[in-house]
């Protein structure tokens, strides 16, 4: 008799994962140490914006253990692919140029690289790029995207005039317009929502290996996506094909999006593994100071907001102008986030009738923007919630019920969003699913004291702080994407965006599961285990989930935009299924029963009415791999793969709830209280989904309060390192107060929607809100981000002159 | 993140350590905590490094028969907190705040005095106690008082052949208040400003002593004469606290960078000020 398994799936059952993760037994690029192994190191430009006259490695070429200098011109690939234009199929021009392998002629800002070494060692490699000496022609350097777009401004590219890669919009020009004209209150203001620097723990690095006996490439990669990069490094930058290159991704740690996309350096460790002969593989890691420069940076918008309502606080139209600032030269999906994962969910949760969005996607001497958790929905929900805040204050409106007055209904899904995602082209369109969004804001109003607030605030002024209190009523886009949609309109990343799973049952019972996602440090053997561990009946100790290495996992397209639980998982279901399946009409075939005759209740298959006839899916699995006695036309093995293409996106949503405190002689900003309510749908494992929220607010908390890239007018990036750049520290933080509501995604079969950008979607907006709200007293109207010390005092400063 | 080539030498007696420091190319090495970083990122390079971390008599806190506190210089943060130099009031608030963990267990005392980084916490305390800081070279023992040892950034009166050996602290008294606060730049956690103070009086009810030192606002941490000069003779009332400590910055050109521009520096060493003073006399009852 079969032992009844516990069914695991919603409860918080231990990481997986972290025996290994905090032991140490982890295994990451750099500690992957292969026979003959080389190492590479890259010089990278020390200028902003320069020309290269010329580069002479003579000398680096005879120091110690140096095996081969490379510069630009050796490299006979493409530059690398840009895959997602903004407009897509719209055919609006994009005036692309990406990044080399190394650059060849010119440089486009500090750290874009010029040459390479290869050394036995690192420390060769490192002390070798002193030696090679560059003639260099630097030019005058432009960092502020509105900036660069003015007449006179430095010319990046001789293709983008004006420095303009695309000037694309979506929405109702006239109509927006209009409702502005028509408008009882119109208020504008000028949002800049800074740029970002992403720190996964683990920075970036990847070992290429050449194998000249079958003329086959293997690279191994920090990344979240190594099946898209066989397309992008092998296909579309050194022209080879899939059969010829393995990406595998070992254990990743962290990525934040920064690992989604095609980096110069994976074809360049491939190119000098091939160029050292003799099958020897080349390793290259970044260091922390490299990556600030060589590794994507996040958000950069200016934006030029007008809202205009009623009095009654009815808003009848949101007009933007934003200047999104995408670097040097184009990462692999730059143009799509401040368009498609910007513009088109600007009304965030709000049933606006006129949207209209203008953006232009500019070059600086900047590193490369693309992105980063969130990607476009933070930037978003930052101008919409402040939008709604500042609306709220023009006409003396609560703007907790401004938000409530404004709110999608209920009733109205599925929402169909004039300028949003689902904008029709070809007739394809994407629908908000589901949403109910006033209990949710409800409950954080009631736990944040929200009806107290002037007393609190009164309370603070006694002891010299300056109290406030910041809403957020966010919305994300999660799931990305069906891929008919991508075809259509042509955004996205220019391919599909199904997922696939393949499950074995083993001679054993035990359960093989190869996923086509590529997990960076989420849990994601966790939650698919607890999933096969459900729908299969089997204890999850049988089970193992396998991912990230494009020979012997399925295609899929990678795990970011939150998208692994909704899509994903619903692969795994649909292999899951496959196999119930095929085990039932085996179990009919070994009770001499018909197919129709069996029910399945976890891994039993019983005749109904005879519960003494079974079989377990370990018995079946067994029979079925020896084949000893199969049915006619029944395959031996138990072993099925599942393609899933969603058929919509999903739609978290929720209300977070800041509450800061000013010190008004200083101007330092603390966080005093965190009050979060999610709804993300169902939970696959709900202590997983704290940690994601826990880790989102804090990095959104991070950007409003400490977080900024600073560059200086000639493009020297001035917060260039960790002690210039100030990440979050958990004692920094309160603890965060977490409630949820539940509204299932009719969209997959779990009715998840995914959780790992919804913190940090929420937080950036909730916590400006309550310094903007704090500072309000004093007659300040709205005061950009981070609210750095100096910042804010400066602040405080400017409105005593003013009051004197 | 990787070094230049460098030699290595540990000394294993401070004579040993004598006869080397100060020859060319030489750096000294204690802790490592602000030199190692500098050299991984090829910032310096020294040629030599002259390892005195094992220097045992160097280490340790003793009380002199006059009550006052020989700190040896390669006491570490933490092990000063444990001494009793952490009831001194400004070290107790000080030292917790300094680095990081790591930092505290490995970096030391005398390495922090040599080092003079122009925004670290420890030159103030020392300054605002009227420290004294021995140093030895071959020649022999020199004794510097704190004040006027810091020269600059980065630099310190200490001769080319001179080690520090010893820090020391004026005995405890109780008619002495003090304390320390600051402002911390988040990233790095140095101080934007710093400020330690002490004040002491002798006779009841007014100051007679008073010695007030900056860090992180000037080129140098700094006494704050004409600070003190105000707190002499005056009862502690906030008006004349927040009157003295207007002076803060008097004389000093201020500091500036993207963190804090020198028009905020200047402002928050006037707060700053303010407030250890307030806390200073709050320790004094």
């Amino acid at each position: 008799m079969a032992t009844a398994v516990q069914d695991v799936l919603g409860t918080s059952v231990k990481r997986l994962e972290d025996p290994r993760f905090i032991t140490g037994q982890g295994r990451y690029v750099d500690d992957i140490k292969l026979t003959g192994m080389a190492h590479l190191a890259i010089l990278r430009s020390p200028y902003a914006h320069a020309n290269i006259r010329s580069v002479d490695t003579s000398k680096a070429k005879g120091m110690p253990g140096v095996l081969a200098v490379i510069v630009g011109a050796d490299i006979p690939y493409n530059p690398l692919p840009m895959v997602w234009p903004a407009g897509g199929a719209s055919g609006i021009t994009n005036n692309v140029s990406t990044p080399r392998v190394l650059a060849t002629d010119s440089v486009k800002w500090t750290g874009e690289g010029v040459a390479a070494v290869v050394a036995e060692t690192p420390e060769q490699a490192i002390d070798a790029l002193e030696a090679i000496e560059v003639d260099w022609e630097p030019l005058p350097a432009v960092v502020d995207a509105e900036k660069a777009t003015q007449p006179g401004a430095v010319q990046l590219h001789d293709n983008a005039p004006n420095n303009v890669v695309f000037d694309w919009t979506v929405g109702d020009k006239a109509g927006t317009e209009q409702a502005i004209t028509d408008a009882e209150v119109v208020v504008r203001e000028r949002l800049v929502n800074h740029r970002l620097i992403p720190n996964p723990m683990e920075v970036r690095g990847d070992i290429g290996w050449y194998n000249p006996g079958t003329d086959e490439y293997t690279i191994w990669m920090s990344s979240q996506t190594p099946h898209i990069q066989r397309l992008l490094v092998g296909i579309f930058t050194m022209g080879i094909p899939e059969h010829k290159l393995r990406c595998i991704s070992p254990d990743v740690g962290g990525a934040f999006g920064t690992k989604i996309f095609c980096y110069a350096d994976y074809a360049l460790v491939l190119f000098a593994s091939k160029l050292i002969g003799g099958g020897r593989p080349v390793k290259w890691v970044e260091s922390r100071r490299e990556s600030y420069g060589s590794t994507i940076h996040g958000r950069d918008h200016i934006t030029y907001l007008e809202i205009a309502g009623k009095r009654d606080g009815t808003v009848t139209g949101v007009k933007v102008k934003t200047f999104a600032n995408l670097g040097g030269r184009l990462s692999t999906i730059g143009p799509g986030i401040p368009t498609t994962l910007y513009a088109r969910v600007l009304s965030g949760c709000y049933k606006i009738p006129n949207v209209y969005a203008e953006v232009t996607g500019v070059y600086t001497n900047t590193t490369f923007v693309d992105a980063y958790r969130g990607a476009g929905r933070p930037e978003a929900t930052y101008v919409i919630e402040r939008a709604m805040d500042l609306f709220a204050n023009e006409i003396g409106m609560d703007k907790a019920e401004l938000r409530r007055k404004n709110f999608i209904p209920k009733d109205a899904f599925p929402y169909d969003n004039p300028s949003g995602l689902g904008t029709a082209v070809n007739g394809e369109k994407i629908y908000v699913d589901s949403g109910d969004y006033e209990p949710a804001m409800d409950m954080a109003l009631k736990t944040a004291g929200y009806a107290d607030l002037e007393a609190k605030r009164a309370e603070a002024k006694s002891r010299g702080k300056l109290l406030g209190m910041g809403l957020s009523t966010y919305i994300e886009v999660c799931g990305v994407a069906p891929s008919k949609w991508i075809g259509a309109v042509g955004e996205g990343w220019g391919a599909a965006m199904w997922e696939s799973s393949n499950i074995k049952v083993h001679l054993t019972g035990k359960v093989i599961v190869t996923m086509g996602t590529s997990p960076q440090g989420q849990g994601h053997e966790t939650t698919y285990t607890q999933i096969i561990a459900h729908e299969l009946g089997v204890p999850m100790e049988d089970i193992v989930i396998q991912h990230s290495d494009t020979q012997g996992t399925p295609m899929g397209y990678g795990s970011y935009g939150s998208r692994t639980s909704s899509v994903g998982s619903t692969a795994a279901i649909k292999a899951a299924d496959k196999i119930r399946d095929k085990a039932k009409r085996y179990a009919a075939h070994m009770l001499e029963a018909s197919y129709d005759d069996i029910e399945v209740e976890g891994a039993e298959y019983r005749v109904k009415g005879s519960p003494d006839k079974k079989k377990t899916l370990q018995e079946i699995a067994f029979a079925l791999d020896l084949g000893f006695s199969l049915p006619a036309g029944m395959e031996p093995y138990l072993d099925e793969t599942a393609y899933y293409d969603t058929p919509n996106c999903t739609w978290p949503f929720g209300t977070h709830i800041a509450i800061v405190e000013i010190d008004e002689e200083t101007g330092e900003t603390e966080l005093k209280r965190y009050i979060a309510v999610d709804d993300v749908g169902k939970k696959i494992n709900p202590m997983i989904v704290d940690g994601q929220l826990h880790g989102g607010i804090a990095q959104g908390v991070g950007q409003a309060l400490w977080e900024q890239a600073v560059y200086g007018d000639d493009g020297q990036l001035l917060s260039g390192s960790m002690m210039d750049y100030a990440l979050p520290r958990a004692s920094w933080l309160p603890s965060f107060e977490l409630d949820e509501t539940v509204t299932p995604s009719p969209v997959n079969p779990l009715g998840v929607k995914g959780v790992g950008e919804a913190g940090c979607i929420a937080s950036t907006a909730a916590v400006a809100n309550a310094v903007n709200d704090a500072l309000s007293p004093l007659g300040i109207k709205h005061l950009d981000m981070p609210f750095t010390a100096q910042k804010v005092w400066h602040a405080i400063q400017a409105t005593k002159g003013a009051r004197a | 993140m990787i070094p230049n080539l460098f030699d290595y030498q540990r000394a294993s007696t401070l004579d040993e350590a004598l006869g080397l420091v100060g020859t060319p190319g030489t750096k000294v090495i204690a802790g490592g905590m602000s030199l190692l970083p500098l050299m991984k990122l090829r910032l310096a390079s020294p040629e030599r490094l002259l390892d005195i971390g094992r220097l045992a008599e160097l280490r340790g806190v003793r009380q002199l028969p006059d009550g006052r506190l020989a700190v040896g210089a390669l006491t570490t943060y933490s092990d000063l907190a444990d001494s009793p130099a952490r009831h001194y009031g400004l070290l107790g608030d000080a030292l917790p705040d300094i680095g990081d963990v790591q930092v505290r267990n490995r970096g030391t005392v005398g390495g922090s005095v040599a080092h003079c980084d122009p925004a670290s916490d420890l030159p103030a305390v020392l300054l605002a106690l009227d420290a004294e800081i021995v140093a030895r070279s071959k020649r022999g023992e020199k004794v510097y008082a704190a004040d006027g040892f810091f020269t600059g950034a980065f630099s310190t009166a200490l001769a080319e052949d001179e080690l520090i050996t010893e820090i020391r602290l004026p005995g405890p008294r109780d008619d002495a208040g003090s304390a320390y606060v600051s402002l911390a730049q988040r990233a790095s956690g140095y101080s934007i400003v710093g400020v330690a103070a002490v004040v002491i009086k002798e006779n009841g009810s007014a100051i007679t002593k008073a010695g007030i030192a900056l860090t992180g606002v000037g080129e140098a941490p700094y006494r704050a004469r004409a600070v003190e000069a105000a707190l002499l003779g005056n009862e502690g009332t906030l008006e004349s606290i927040e009157a003295a400590a207007a002076h803060a910055t008097d004389g000093v050109t201020v500091n500036g960078d993207i963190h804090a521009d020198s028009e905020y520096r200047a402002a928050m060493a006037v707060t700053y000020t303010r407030r250890a003073i307030v806390a200073a006399l709050g320790r004094l009852g």
